[in-house]
């Protein structure tokens, strides 16, 4: 494998006997890249936050409400790999939401807040999972 | 066991990585990276892996497409191909069934079963 070296840290295994230790392992590594990846993930938040905004105020334009399209449907398929499936689904909510927001008048800006409120929170909690150094 | 080489092909960091450590963790497996359909293409075609995980929505040439190449180059026309993708509507699942890839798995994918769902779906009995 080429990337991030976490792998080098646990030794592997695909020993069926051993598959509770496995899946801690990979919990263990999961966690590190959890940290790695917590800036993207944020990122693209902010993303839906800035179109929350514009929608809000009437003026959400074509590229915003795009990029804000694309950043929900990257969380609703990274969110649950790292252990939140109630993550993925309320961005899969937001990618619906952007999708529609295409046509002027149908999405409410108010549906927007708390589900990102919800998604920060969950993400905030994964974060202060990790062990501190 | 068998020591299978398997390509992902996705322009997501963080899905490269999670898949990447996903597969050599649990299976033991090696792993080649790709974050485009081009440099995919590439890779497939002098790495010549097991089986490629591909990704459906990149930006310049995305899942599908990079698959119908692939299909056209001799060099990696044999090669199987699993669809991974975030789109779970109907009319989304009937397009990409009837592409010809060898199956379509969805995301967000279990990190600790992935390696067994491709397993499964591509019939490895290792």
């Amino acid at each position: 494998m080429e990337p991030s070296g976490l792998e080098s840290t646990v030794s592997r295994s695909s020993d069926a006997s051993d598959a509770a230790p496995l899946a801690d392992r990979l919990q263990q590594l999961l966690l590190q890249l959890w940290m790695t990846s917590k800036s993207t993930i944020a990122e693209r938040l902010d993303t839906i936050s800035r179109a929350q905004i514009l929608l809000e105020k009437n003026a959400l334009d074509e590229p915003a409400r795009l990029a804000a399209q694309n950043a929900a449907h990257k969380l609703a398929g990274i969110l649950g790999t790292f252990g939140l499936p109630v993550g993925s689904e309320l961005a899969r909510q937001v990618e619906v939401l952007m999708e529609q927001a295409s046509k002027p008048g149908l999405v409410h800006a108010g549906l927007l807040p708390p589900i990102l409120e919800q998604l920060n929170e969950m993400i905030n909690q994964k974060s202060a999972e990790i062990p501190s150094a | 066991m068998v020591r299978r080489r398997v390509l992902i092909i996705d322009d997501e960091e963080d899905i490269r990585q999670v898949a990447a450590l996903s597969l050599e963790t649990v299976a033991g497996w090696d792993v080649l990276m790709a974050s485009s359909g081009v440099e995919g293409i590439d890779r497939a075609a002098s790495e010549k892996p097991d089986a490629i995980l591909l990704d459906v929505m990149m930006p310049a040439m995305d899942g599908p497409t990079t698959f119908l190449e692939l299909q056209k180059r001799r060099e990696t026309v044999g090669i199987p191909v699993v669809l991974l993708t975030a789109k779970v509507q109907g009319p989304d699942q009937k397009r990409f069934a009837g592409l010809g890839v060898a199956a379509v798995l969805f995301k967000p994918f279990d990190p600790l079963t992935l390696s067994r769902q491709i397993s499964d779906v591509l019939g490895w009995q290792d």
